[in-house]
């Protein structure tokens, strides 16, 4: 009912209000952006439990290194020959099964992420085994000469000719020093495909200095029901290998993505909270000032009601346009780190934020609130 | 002090009755009539004191005087305007010689006199801010509305101040 | 004549760091419709207590305090807010204006807090600015007002609602002599023209001189009841004074 005064009050206190809004600001569109990467992550891990259904990757891990911190593992090596025997296992498809080579070429600007570009040797003819269901939307699926590759989206990005292009089938591009041609484009897939550079595995071996070995040996069952008993035979001939599916996957990655949500809804919660206190002490400063006009209003017939929904007000208001204005400081903000953003996830975290600028506004002005509404009607007639 | 106001307006310029008449008329903001004889009288006694002295006689046949002020009047009349002014006689308060008397003679309800008391300075301050209001644009009337204003304040609190002594005397008898 | 406001034997006591003082001690008073009444006595008599509990902001220690009749005591604090919204207008020694309202704002606040539709508000205002002489004031921000020009959009808010009983803290405490008068009269004119019911409380026997009655505090309790009814000839007291002075 007082919403005007409430308007007018923060407008009176211009300076004080903008830099509270100022506050609110950066707070929502650090949680938008957090938001926005974990959301990514989520996006990413759905995407890899899809593209190993029915397979196995066989590594041999360095101890102590992590799954799921890097995967697939750069450091995991295999000779060659005891790879091949894999590939001629108990209910091995050796059609769809291959040797890999893992390498990365550029690491991610984000953290936790897995690299920018990964190279990835493969037999040709088997890149099924390391693509899935995964497809080519342009050009050739199949590395026929030496110097071929396949890029992912992410990959071809990153050698297109000119910044925000990518790299078109014919193209012919520069990794370690050497020449290749394009002659195959990824569809769009998650991040690990879409980084990916396929080559041929012999080529990759060569051009990486790790003639003899491979990071790993992706098998792919003969029979849909057969995983568990591919994976038995290898756990037991080759002890020393690990082997990893999509169970193992699906939970050495929502363990670290557990890991990780906690850290980052920690950041959110405290976000949050800094929220809630910065207006809190706005308000409580606010109320403290204005004890007695608060007094006059309740000589003049202002119910309590009446002086906590103007307080409420003051407070909301803050907290809606520092949530409205988040949204062009996240955009920026996104666009300025990492060169894009992700619309649609920031609009979808915006409306919730909405819910949570509504919070934050509620909850930091029942303190100065009670404290308004206990201003006794005869402040208003205190002398200063 | 009459005489003091004919000695100022001689001082000015020469004049005759008529003129003085008029002129103290109307610096007293036109309220009360003056009378000639109290003029010509406090004229007469300046000229036999050698303060004022005629200056010329109209031959109209009625003998209309023009006076004039003497180097003496001047002098006598400057020493009483740089004479500064000592209060003794505003001080004395008929109202606390009552209160005495009541006190002395076993009359007790001193409240009841005081109240009285209070009632007629209350009436009269009324009167006397209405005035003040209505003559606010004459500044020796207005100023003299409100010194008395002042002090009728100072005498309503001195009556509170009576209540506040007499009613500790009586609770001590 | 019906009353408005009466206390029966009220006293108020105030609890200060264990000591209790008794700022009221047995005030019994009745105050008719149309009355211009004055409550006048030095700092600490109870005349500030005494106006608090008369408009529903305190509530009495003992005794009672009868609002058309109906004891303040036995009202919540909303009830009692209500009537402060409704019945009673306050006027303050330091106006308490909201520093940032308009004159007109201000104005209809107390209507908005009334429950006054908008249409009435706006034609209430509009009569209201006329009847302080500030209709030309209307858009101006309190800080930019005189101090007497304070107190009439004070007043004017404080008339908004109709009330019964204009109550005001020593309207001119904070004012020189001459805007003070101004207040005075526009306090008397309320009265006697629209027979509005007024109760000041002042330290200032000039400021109580303009009522009808003059009640005279001292300690807590009434020590003199004065009826000041009715004008007197300007000219006749002038007359007067001259002769004191000048004869």
């Amino acid at each position: 009912m007082l919403i005007d005064i409430a308007f007018k009050n923060l407008w009176q206190r211009r300076l004080r209000t903008i830099l509270t809004i100022l506050g609110i600001v950066v707070a929502v569109q650090l949680y938008l952006s957090i938001g926005s990467i974990m959301r990514w992550y989520d996006e990413d891990l759905q995407g890899r439990l899809l593209a190993f259904g029915g397979k196995v990757y066989v590594q041999r891990l360095v101890s102590g290194d992590l799954i799921s911190e890097d995967f697939p593992s750069s450091s995991s090596s295999i000779d060659t020959e005891m790879a091949q025997e894999l590939l001629g296992g108990e209910g091995v498809d050796p059609q769809t099964s291959s040797l890999a080579l893992f390498v990365t070429v550029e690491r991610s600007l984000r953290p936790f992420s897995p690299p920018l570009v990964i190279a990835v040797g493969i037999q040709p003819g088997h890149e099924g085994a390391f693509l899935g269901t995964f497809a080519v939307s342009d050009g050739a699926a199949v590395l026929r000469g030496e110097r071929d590759v396949i890029l992912g989206r992410d990959a071809a990005l990153h050698y297109g000719s000119r910044e925000g292009e990518m790299a078109t089938v014919g193209e012919t591009i520069v990794i370690a020093g050497e020449t290749f041609t394009v002659i195959g484009l990824l569809e769009p897939t998650p991040t690990l495909f879409a980084s990916a550079v396929l080559l041929p595995l012999e080529t990759a071996q060569r051009v990486f200095d790790r003639q003899g070995t491979v990071s790993a040996v992706i098998l792919t069952a003969r029979e849909v029901g057969g995983v568990a008993a591919m994976r038995t035979w290898v756990e037991t001939t080759y002890p020393a290998l690990s082997v990893t599916g999509q169970e193992e996957l699906a939970q050495n990655v929502e363990e670290m993505y557990a890991n990780m949500r906690l850290f980052f809804n920690a950041i959110n919660t405290t976000i949050i909270l800094v929220a809630i206190v910065v207006i809190m002490i706005v308000m409580v400063v606010a109320v403290m000032e204005r004890r007695r006009e608060i007094g006059t209003l309740r000589a003049i017939g202002a119910r309590k009601r009446v002086i906590l929904g103007m307080i409420v007000t003051e407070s909301l208001i803050i907290s809606l346009i520092g949530v409205i204005l988040a949204l062009p400081a996240s955009i920026g903000m996104n666009q300025l780190a990492w060169g894009s953003f992700y619309p649609s996830e920031i609009l979808l975290e915006w409306l919730r934020s909405f819910g949570i600028a509504i919070a934050i506004g509620v909850l930091a002005s029942l303190l100065p609130a009670l404290q308004a509404m206990r201003v006794d009607p005869l402040e208003s007639l205190r002398y200063e | 002090m009459f005489a003091y106001t004919i000695l100022g307006l001689l001082a000015r310029q020469p004049h005759h009755g008529y003129d003085l008449k008029r002129a103290i008329e109307q610096a007293l903001g036109g309220s009360r009539e003056i009378n000639f004889g109290q003029i010509y009288t406090t004229l007469g006694r300046l000229e036999r004191d050698g303060l004022a002295e005629v200056q010329s006689e109209a031959d109209d046949g009625r003998g209309k005087k023009t006076y004039r002020i003497t180097a003496a009047g001047r002098r006598e009349l400057e020493a009483w305007l740089d004479q500064p002014v000592v209060k003794n006689e505003s001080f004395k308060d008929a109202f606390l010689v009552k209160l005495i008397v009541r006190h002395l003679a076993g009359y007790g309800d001193a409240l009841a006199a005081i109240t009285r008391q209070r009632q007629a300075y209350l009436k009269q301050l009324r009167g006397l801010t209405a005035l003040a209001a209505e003559k606010a644009d004459q500044p020796f009337v207005s100023l003299l509305a409100e010194g008395a204003i002042l002090h009728l304040q100072a005498d309503l609190r001195w009556l509170d101040l009576c209540d506040e002594r007499l009613e500790s005397l009586e609770s001590s008898s | 004549m019906s009353t408005i406001i009466e206390t029966r034997n009220v006293h108020r006591v105030f609890g200060l760091n264990g000591m209790t003082v008794e700022a009221v001690r047995g005030i019994s008073l009745a105050v008719q419709a149309g009355e211009f009444v004055a409550i006048v006595g030095p700092s600490g008599s109870g005349k500030s207590s005494l106006l608090h509990m008369l408009g529903a902001m305190d509530r009495a220690s003992q005794g009672e305090v009868l609002f058309e009749g109906q004891d303040l005591a036995r009202l919540g604090d909303g009830q009692r807010t209500d009537l402060r919204a409704s019945k009673i207008g306050f006027v303050f020694q330091t106006f308490n204006l909201m520093p940032t309202l308009n004159v007109y704002e201000n104005i209809e606040i107390a209507m908005r807090l009334g429950g006054v539709p908008r249409r009435e508000r706006r034609q209430r205002t509009g009569d209201l600015l006329a009847k302080v002489g500030l209709t030309q004031r209307a858009r101006h921000l309190p800080r930019h007002l005189s101090g007497g020009e304070r107190q009439r959009v004070a007043i004017a808010r404080a008339l908004a609602n109709r009330p019964r009983l204009l109550l005001a803290d020593e309207p001119t405490g904070n004012l020189d002599s001459r805007t003070g008068t101004g207040i005075l009269e526009l306090l008397r004119a309320v009265c006697s023209q629209d027979g509005q019911t007024v109760i000041i409380v002042t330290h200032d026997f000039r400021a109580a001189s303009y009522a009808d009655r003059v009640l005279v505090l001292r300690d807590g309790r009434i020590r003199g009841e004065t009826r000041l009814q009715g004008d007197l000839d300007t000219h006749q007291v002038l007359g007067q004074l001259l002769e004191l002075e000048l004869g």
